[in-house]
């Protein structure tokens, strides 16, 4: 189960350059540079993106049967 | 952890993610315990790679990831509610029909691929024949994706996906305003992953997304012979691009033999109805599921509100009840909507019948039918 970008670690989390053409960073390569997408990346504009939309109910996401999946825990808990 | 609320599994459409169901959530989550996933090479899923070469291969790479995905030690091992939009509805009827035992309820949001293809007038025809048409038919078949498009942008996709989100969202709920720059980073995130699951498209659509093989059909045949009898739901966005003339159809047909099938238009709200009335959708959702699967839900409810109406539906008094004048809404009508985006007074509407829904749903009799 993978680790849970949770709300609260988003929160912590320091906002993703959102726009502009960003020039490669020391280090990079040219493929680095135009191909910015990284699974980490990923993850993480997932979780400041519920957050910012106010996703509060407590979350988990997993990779489950080879998808990845985001488990929300429902407020109640049975009859 | 598996709660004992029902559970409710969602997967999303095409060039999107199971992240934005988001806006839907609180008052889902309220009712159920919700599972969204990423359909197989789509949002944030592994990107395997993944040729296709026909329907018939392109569906069943779909469904082995649906079964390796409800087969897991994690997945729900009873009945649930499944919920897909757009091309995930298309693929979670499949799987639903595929796998009759595992599906309570199965709601389809705006499903693509219901009905066949018309047959042109010729005038139709001649536009088809356009220089237009016939480079964007070459395009889709060659796999012109807008996920490809975002990667040949390179590092430049970022603002060509904000682009996109800020005009596509411009009309957005008042009530939940869209946080335009995280969700555009995560659109961006998703599409400029490598391809895979989107290279099926163009086997399972025609240019104008007409299905190759309709799904209409398809349920219609498991409805009625038996192959599938859990109750059906279709929901679409009252300015959805997306017509429920072919849902209509298949809901109509299957009651006949018994299975409780109903349309329902969900108001102010487009072809992503749990973005553009998330309370709407949610309340939809809901109401169905309580009318239609009450034993899976728990005793007794109030409708949530006045967000939906029903369409040729034999069964929900409480719709009917609860969508007021709108109720008298017919087929033909609901059919010819048409495409137009909501004016600024319908938006206000909108927030206000949002935020209606949203304290019932809350605080009011779902939540009390829920604790009682």
């Amino acid at each position: 189960m993978a680790a849970l970008p949770s709300p609260a670690q988003a929160q912590s989390s320091q906002p993703e350059q959102l726009s502009g053409s960003p020039a490669p960073e020391p280090g990079s390569t040219w493929s680095d540079w135009f191909f910015p997408y990284t699974a980490e990346k990923g993850a993480q504009a997932e979780a400041n993106m519920l957050r910012n939309h106010g996703v509060t109910t407590p979350y988990e996401v997993r990779l489950q049967g080879g998808l990845h999946t985001i488990h929300f825990e429902a407020p109640f808990q049975g009859l | 952890m598996l709660t004992g609320a029902p559970k409710i599994v969602m997967f999303h459409g095409f060039a999107s993610g199971a992240g934005l169901f988001a806006l839907a959530l609180p008052a889902l989550t309220q009712q159920f315990e919700v599972i969204a996933v990423d359909m197989p090479g789509c949002g944030l899923s592994p990107r395997i790679p993944y040729t296709p070469t026909s329907t018939e291969t392109s569906e069943k790479w779909y469904m082995d990831a649906f079964d390796a995905w409800f087969d897991s030690k994690e997945a729900p091992t009873e009945p649930v509610t499944l919920l897909g939009h757009s091309l995930g509805g298309y693929m979670s009827a499949l799987w639903a029909m595929k796998s009759p035992d595992r599906v309570a309820h199965l709601v389809l949001a705006s499903p693509v691929g219901v009905p066949h293809e018309p047959q042109w007038t010729e005038e139709q025809q001649k536009h088809r024949s356009s220089w237009l048409w016939w480079t964007l038919s070459k395009l889709w078949s060659n796999n012109a994706t807008p996920q490809s498009l975002v990667r040949l942008a390179g590092p430049w996709g970022r603002d060509l996906t904000t682009t996109i989100v800020k005009k596509r969202f411009s009309f957005a709920t008042l009530a939940h305003p869209l946080h335009v720059p995280s969700l555009a980073e995560y659109i961006y995130q998703i599409s400029a992953a490598p391809g895979s699951g989107e290279w099926a498209l163009k086997y399972i659509l025609k240019p104008g997304a007409w299905a190759f093989n309709p799904i209409g059909p398809r349920m219609i045949e498991a409805g009625t012979t038996g192959g599938f009898r859990a109750p059906i739901t279709f929901l679409y966005g009252s300015h959805d691009w997306m017509s429920p003339d072919a849902a209509l159809d298949v809901a109509a047909a299957v009651r006949t033999a018994g299975v409780d099938a109903s349309v329902h238009v969900v108001q102010q709200a487009g072809h992503q109805i749990f973005m553009e009335n998330p309370e709407g959708f949610a309340g939809a959702v809901i109401q169905a599921a309580f009318s239609k699967t009450p034993a899976l839900m728990g005793p007794g409810m109030k409708a949530p509100g006045a967000a939906f109406v029903g369409l040729g539906s034999a069964a929900p008094a409480a719709a009917s009840a609860a969508s007021g004048a709108d109720s008298e809404l017919s087929a033909s009508h609901a059919a010819h909507i048409g495409t137009e985006m909501p004016d600024e007074t319908d938006v206000s509407r909108q927030a206000e019948v949002s935020a209606q829904v949203s304290a019932e749903i809350a605080g009011g009799p779902l939540a009390a039918s829920r604790e009682a």
